[in-house]
């Protein structure tokens, strides 16, 4: 896929997404809304000049599901665990400040990445540096250097499936196109 | 009482308590970074877990899909907002290291 195909594709799909957010505040689907929409979403581009969303090439949608359920797994399993810290002993919560390298060159597959990191209570992304893919990331409860390398783990992890569940440009390996 | 109204008395009470924990987090843990995972994400949570207990008070599909654009929106900015205070206090030195007990980026 070359890249002026490309951006037409993260247009569009934008464009698709802001009608889809359009057409659910009016709450209902007909030819006037429809148009409408199409309008204000040109005018909006025109205007704003939206900048191009990166794209996933592929999507895998049982691999995605499977990223989402866990995802939604440890959100649920790591609030009730900072709830409980909140509760019994605040003052004593130790955290660290872990060193990841991730992976992944892809914009799409870090965006999600640190998305998802810093949505779940436990890790939170500090810094980041583009050039060398290395996240910074806070992480608590973290009472030893080994819960760190848990926490590294972790994030490993989501990115791993991440990865399975998107296939894009910029990490698939010659072989396997 | 019809299963939507269990469905509501379930999750409204439930998303609410995650709320209040997130809430005593903020007050109760001891600096930035630990109040800002506090302040972000039960939050986040507690916000999903009420909007889908309103959902089957809402009474038809079109008045509901609103709150699933609210709870979408709320899982993309949430993290924008904790990543950048988050950021700026990292940046700024204003991490307090006597919470950590590691930090890899203090060589540099």
């Amino acid at each position: 896929m070359n890249a002026a195909l490309r951006r037409t594709g993260s247009r569009l799909g934008m464009a698709g997404w802001l009608l889809a957010v359009w057409l659910l505040l009016w709450g209902r689907i007909d030819a006037l809304t429809v148009i409408g929409g199409v309008i204000a979403v040109v005018l909006a581009y025109a205007v704003s000049r939206l900048p191009v969303v990166p794209l996933a090439a592929r999507v895998r949608p049982v691999r995605l599901a499977e990223a989402a359920l866990e995802f939604a797994w440890d959100l649920v399993a790591s609030s009730i665990v900072i709830g409980w810290h909140a509760l019994r002993a605040p003052r004593r919560i130790q955290g660290a400040i872990i060193e990841v390298d991730a992976r992944s060159r892809s914009e799409i597959i870090l965006l999600a990445v640190t998305t998802s990191i810093s949505l779940r209570p436990g890790t939170l992304l500090v810094d980041l540096d583009w050039d060398r893919s290395i996240l910074r990331i806070h992480a608590m409860p973290v009472r030893s250097p080994r819960e760190a390398g848990a926490a590294r783990d972790g994030v490993l992890g989501t990115e791993r499936r991440l990865m399975r569940a998107l296939v894009t440009p910029d990490d698939t390996r010659p072989e396997e196109r | 009482m019809s299963p939507g109204d269990i469905v509501s008395a379930v999750l409204l009470p439930l998303g609410a308590a995650f709320c209040a924990v997130g809430a005593l987090g903020v007050l109760r843990f001891p600096d930035l970074l630990t109040r800002l995972h506090a302040a972000t994400k039960p939050q986040t949570i507690g916000l999903v877990l009420v909007l889908a207990g309103v959902a089957p008070q809402a009474g038809s599909v079109t008045a509901a899909t609103p709150l699933l654009l609210v709870a979408v929106f709320q899982l993309i900015t949430a993290p924008v907002a904790a990543q950048t205070i988050g950021g700026a206090a990292y940046r700024a030195g204003a991490v307090d290291p006597g919470h950590l007990v590691l930090d890899e980026t203090a060589g540099d």
